[in-house]
C-alpha cells in the first residue's frame, strides 16, 4: 500500500515537472520570421481557384488580389478605370472593345502573359457556370488579332465591361476549367502560391518579378485560419498573428486600451437591409412598406448595437460605390408609421415573419430590436433564426414575409447590386416594376459613364421610396494590427491588400 | 474465437450498412439545397438548377440511394461539391490531427485518473478522498468549451506562455488536451476509485499478500488487473467519441480535424463529405468495440467467447 501511495505521489511530482517545464520553455508569443505578415480572415478559404464555385467569397476575392492581376482596375479616388495588365482601351463600336496589353509580364510559373490568357480566363470563368459567371454571359466573342492585342465582343453594348473586367483575374493560357488548378493556382500577381493547409493557412511569397517596382514589400505572407472571434483577437494580442478585421464594438473598444495595436475603421461596398416580400399580403401595398421605412428607428441601432461597424444607410447601395446616390433618411416616426398602415387597411396592424442567419456579426441584436421597434407599431414579428443552408433555400424560393440581410457590390458598380437584385427577372425579392426594368436594361447598355449613372439614379430613387427594402445600414470594416504592420491603407471597400504594406522586425 | 470475430464482423457490416442508409436519408431529409448553398447569394435560378443537375441531385431519391451505395461498396465516396475533391481523402487528411489530440487526451487522462483515483482509493473518507470527489464532480460539471476558452486567456493571453490556437509543435496541444480531458478525467477518477475499493477487499487479493508476493506484484497481477475492465470500456467508448471530432474544442483552438471537417460540411450540405466523415466515424467506433472485447478477454481469461 505504501508503494501504491508513493508511485502516486510520484506520477503527481512528475506531472507538475512536466506542466512546469512545458510553461517554461514555451516561447512567449511566437516571433514572426522577418518580412512576413500573418492575418486572420474570418471566412474561411474554400478554394484558390479565380473563377470557380467559391470566387464570389470575399476571402477569395482578397487572396484573389494578391495572386492574380486583372486587365483593368477601378481607382475610386479619381472615378476612373486604371491599367493593369491591359495598358489602354478603346471603344471600336458599341459591342466591340479594343484591349491593349502590357509588355513583359510574367506569370509565376515563367510563362508569357499574352492575349491568348485573357482569352482563356474569359472563357474558362464561364465554363465553370459559378456565380462569376452571369458577369459574362453577354461577351460573345474573345478575338486575339496578335499576342498583346484582345478584341471583346459583346451581344450587345454593354455598359457594366470594364466594372465586371474589375473581378476578372487572369490565369495562364490553356488553363482547364477543372478544380485541380485551384491546387497549385498560378497568376501574375505579386504574391505566388505557396501552400495551402485547408482549415490551417495558406501561405504565399513574394514574387520577385512583379511587374509593378517595389511591390510587394512583404517577403511572406500567411492567411490564418482562426474560426473563433475571440481566439483570433487573443491571437492578435499574443502577437501569434499581425492583423485581423471584423470585430464587433465590443472588441473595439477593448483592444483600443492597447499600445500595441491600431484600431482603423473604413467603408465598404456593403448595404445591410430588411427585405419585404411584395407577393405576399400586406407587403403588396406600397403604404405598408413605407410605414416600415418610418417604423425602424436606424441611427439608433447603428450608435448602440452597431458602433463603430455600421453607419445608417443614405441609399440603397453603398456610399462608395460606382453612380451611388445619397438620400435624406426616411426618418423614425411611429405616428406616421400607424397612420400610413391605417390608411393602408390595417389600423391593428398585423402579423408577420422575419427570416434571418447568422453569418453576420451582430445579426441577432439587430434582428431582436427590429422586432421590438415594428412591435409598437402593431406589427407582431415572429423572430426566426435560420442556418444557412435552410435560409439561403427560403430566400431563392421567396418563401419569407421580411428578410434580414445584406450583399456588396463585388465590381464596386452599381449594377452588380441594382441589376442583380432588383429587376423582375431576377426573382429575389418578388418585386416587380416594368419602369425599373427598363431602366436598369438601358443602363446595362450603355456604354458611357454619366448617361448610365443618371439612370441607376432613378432606379435608385424608385427603390428608396417605393422598393421591397428599408435599406438599413452601410456596412464598416474594421482593421486590428499590431504597430509592426506599416503602410495599411484604407481601401474604399471591404477589398483590402497588402501589397504596400511592409513589417518592422 | 474464431466464430466469435466472424460472427462479430457480420454483425459491424449490418452496423455500417445501417449507418450508410441512415446518414444518406439524413443529409437529404434535412432542409437545406446544396446547390444554392454553394453558389451563394449570388446564384440565379438557372445556375442552381444546373448546379443540382451536375451533383445528380435532380434524380429520383432511390436511384441516388443505389447509386451512393454502389460507389461506397467501391470505395469511392464522391467529390466534395465545395471543393472537388475526393471526400474520403479529405476525411484521411483530418486524421492526424484528430487522432494526436485523442491520443493525447487519452494519455492525460489515464495517468491523471489512475493517480488520483489510487490516492483517493489510499485514503478513503478523508479531506483527500473528499477533495478529489469534489474535483472529479466539478470536472465532469465544466463545459469544456468555456474551460477552453479560460485557460487561452490565462495562458496564453495573459501570461504568454502557450500558443493560442493552431497545430504545430507540442506546445499546441497543451492547452486543447488539457481541455479535452477534464471531463473524462472526472469520470475516470470515479471509475478507479470504486474499482480499486471493490478489488482491494477481495478475498484473492488477501490471499496473494498471504502467499507472500510484494505488494507492487499484488498490485499489478492482481488488483489493477482485475479492475480495468470498467475502465477499458469506459476508454474505448471515449475514444470512439474523441474519434467522431471534438466538435466544439477544435473551432475554440482552430484545429483542422475531423470535427471541424464534420461542422463545416454540414453547413454547406456537403454530402459526400458529411457521408464520408460520418461513416469513418461510426467505422471507427465499430471497431474499437470489436477490441475492447478482445481486451477483456485478454484481461480477464473467465471470459470467454462462444
Amino acid at each position: 500500500m505504501v508503494n501504491l501511495v508513493t508511485a502516486g505521489r510520484s506520477a503527481v511530482a512528475l506531472v507538475v515537472v512536466v506542466i512546469l517545464a512545458a510553461a517554461g520553455g514555451a516561447p512567449a508569443g511566437p516571433a514572426a520570421p522577418p518580412g512576413t505578415l500573418r492575418i486572420a480572415y474570418p471566412q474561411r478559404v474554400v478554394s484558390l481557384d479565380a473563377h470557380g464555385p467559391a470566387a464570389a467569397e470575399r476571402i477569395s476575392i482578397i487572396l484573389g488580389r494578391h495572386l492574380y492581376d486583372t486587365l483593368v482596375t477601378w481607382d475610386p479616388a479619381a472615378k476612373k478605370f486604371q491599367p493593369a495588365l491591359a495598358e489602354r482601351w478603346r471603344i471600336v463600336d458599341p459591342t466591340t472593345w479594343e484591349f491593349q496589353l502590357r509588355r513583359g509580364v510574367r506569370f509565376h510559373d515563367g510563362s508569357e502573359f499574352t492575349a491568348a490568357a485573357v482569352k482563356t480566363s474569359l472563357e474558362r470563368v464561364v465554363a465553370l457556370r459559378g456565380p462569376l459567371t452571369p458577369l459574362f454571359t453577354p461577351v460573345t466573342a474573345v478575338e486575339t488579332p496578335d499576342s498583346y492585342r484582345v478584341v471583346i465582343r459583346t451581344q450587345g453594348p454593354m455598359g457594366t465591361l470594364l466594372s465586371n473586367l474589375t473581378m476578372l483575374y487572369i490565369v495562364p493560357a490553356g488553363t482547364p476549367p477543372t478544380p485541380a488548378f485551384a491546387e497549385r493556382p498560378v497568376g501574375t500577381g505579386p504574391f505566388r502560391f505557396v501552400e495551402f493547409v485547408r482549415d490551417t493557412r495558406v501561405v504565399l511569397e513574394a514574387n520577385p518579378a512583379y511587374w509593378q517596382r517595389g511591390i510587394p514589400k512583404l517577403q511572406r505572407l500567411v492567411f490564418v485560419d482562426i474560426p473563433e472571434l475571440s481566439a483570433r483577437v487573443t491571437a492578435l494580442e499574443t502577437g501569434e498573428i499581425d492583423m485581423t478585421v471584423q470585430l464587433t464594438p465590443e472588441e473595439i473598444k477593448r483592444l483600443r486600451g492597447n499600445a500595441q495595436i491600431k484600431i482603423e475603421i473604413g467603408p465598404t461596398y456593403y448595404t445591410r437591409f430588411l427585405w419585404i416580400n411584395p407577393t405576399r399580403k400586406p407587403f403588396d401595398h406600397p403604404k405598408v412598406r413605407q410605414a416600415l421605412r418610418h417604423a425602424l428607428n436606424i441611427p439608433a441601432i447603428t450608435s448602440s448595437l452597431l458602433a463603430g461597424i455600421a453607419k445608417p444607410a443614405r441609399g440603397p447601395i453603398a456610399a462608395n460605390v460606382l453612380c451611388a446616390v445619397e438620400f435624406p433618411l426616411h426618418g423614425f416616426n411611429t405616428p406616421l408609421a400607424r397612420k400610413l398602415l391605417a390608411e393602408a387597411g390595417y389600423p391593428g396592424g398585423f402579423e408577420t415573419e422575419l427570416k434571418w442567419n447568422d453569418a453576420l456579426p451582430k445579426e441577432r441584436e439587430v434582428a431582436d430590436a427590429i422586432t421590438g421597434q415594428l412591435a409598437l407599431v402593431g406589427i407582431r414579428v415572429k423572430n426566426t433564426l435560420q442556418p444557412r443552408a435552410i435560409w439561403l433555400d427560403d430566400l431563392l424560393k421567396l418563401n419569407w414575409d421580411l428578410n434580414l440581410l445584406g450583399t456588396g457590390a463585388v465590381t464596386g458598380d452599381a449594377d452588380y447590386t441594382l441589376g442583380r437584385l432588383y429587376h423582375s427577372r431576377a426573382r429575389r425579392t418578388g418585386y416587380a416594376n416594368p419602369e425599373v426594368d427598363r431602366l436598369l436594361e438601358q443602363a446595362a447598355a450603355t456604354v458611357d459613364l454619366d448617361r448610365r449613372c443618371e439612370l441607376y439614379r432613378r432606379v435608385q430613387e424608385i427603390l428608396w421610396t417605393d422598393g421591397p427594402a428599408v435599406f438599413l445600414f452601410e456596412a464598416l470594416e474594421s482593421y486590428a494590427y499590431r504597430t509592426r504592420v506599416q503602410g495599411f491603407k484604407l481601401p474604399p471597400s471591404e477589398i483590402f491588400t497588402l501589397s504596400e504594406v511592409s513589417v518592422t522586425p | 474465437m474464431g466464430t466469435y470475430l466472424l460472427r462479430r464482423l457480420l454483425a459491424a457490416t449490418l452496423v455500417v450498412w445501417g449507418v450508410l442508409t441512415a446518414i444518406f436519408l439524413v443529409v437529404r431529409v434535412i432542409p437545406g439545397d446544396p446547390a444554392a448553398v454553394l453558389l451563394g447569394t449570388f446564384a440565379t435560378p438557372d445556375l442552381v438548377a444546373e448546379q443540382r443537375a451536375k451533383m445528380g441531385l435532380d434524380r429520383p431519391l432511390a436511384v441516388q440511394y443505389l447509386l451512393f451505395l454502389r460507389q461506397a461498396v467501391a470505395g469511392d465516396w464522391g467529390r466534395s461539391y465545395h471543393e472537388g475533391r475526393q471526400a474520403f481523402a479529405m476525411v484521411v487528411e483530418r486524421l492526424p490531427a484528430t487522432l494526436e489530440l485523442a491520443a493525447a487526451a487519452i494519455a492525460l487522462t489515464t495517468v491523471v485518473s489512475f493517480v488520483l483515483g489510487s490516492a483517493a482509493a489510499r485514503r478513503v473518507q478523508t479531506p483527500v478522498d473528499r477533495a478529489i470527489g469534489v474535483f472529479s464532480l466539478v470536472g465532469q460539471a465544466v463545459p469544456n468549451f468555456w474551460l477552453g476558452l479560460v485557460l487561452i486567456i490565462v495562458f496564453a493571453r495573459m501570461l504568454h506562455w502557450l500558443p493560442s490556437f493552431g497545430r504545430g509543435t507540442v506546445w499546441h496541444l497543451v492547452l486543447p488536451t488539457i481541455t479535452l480531458s477534464v471531463q473524462l478525467i472526472g469520470v475516470m477518477t470515479r471509475l478507479v476509485r470504486a474499482g480499486l475499493l471493490e478489488t482491494l477487499g477481495q478475498e484473492f487479493v488477501r490471499t496473494a499478500r498471504a502467499k507472500g508476493l510484494a505488494e507492487p506484484a499484488v498490485l499489478v497481477r492482481h488488483v489493477y488487473r482485475n479492475m480495468l475492465i470498467p475502465v477499458v470500456t469506459m476508454l474505448g467508448l471515449q475514444l470512439g467519441a474523441l474519434l467522431g471530432g471534438v466538435v466544439v474544442l477544435e473551432t475554440v483552438f482552430a484545429w483542422p480535424g475531423l470535427g471541424r471537417l464534420i461542422v463545416t460540411a454540414i453547413n454547406n450540405r456537403d454530402y459526400p463529405v458529411v457521408q464520408a466523415a460520418v461513416t469513418f466515424a461510426a467505422l471507427a467506433v465499430v471497431a474499437l468495440n470489436l477490441l475492447v472485447d478482445l481486451v477483456y478477454a485478454y484481461l480477464d481469461p473467465r471470459i470467454r467467447y462462444t
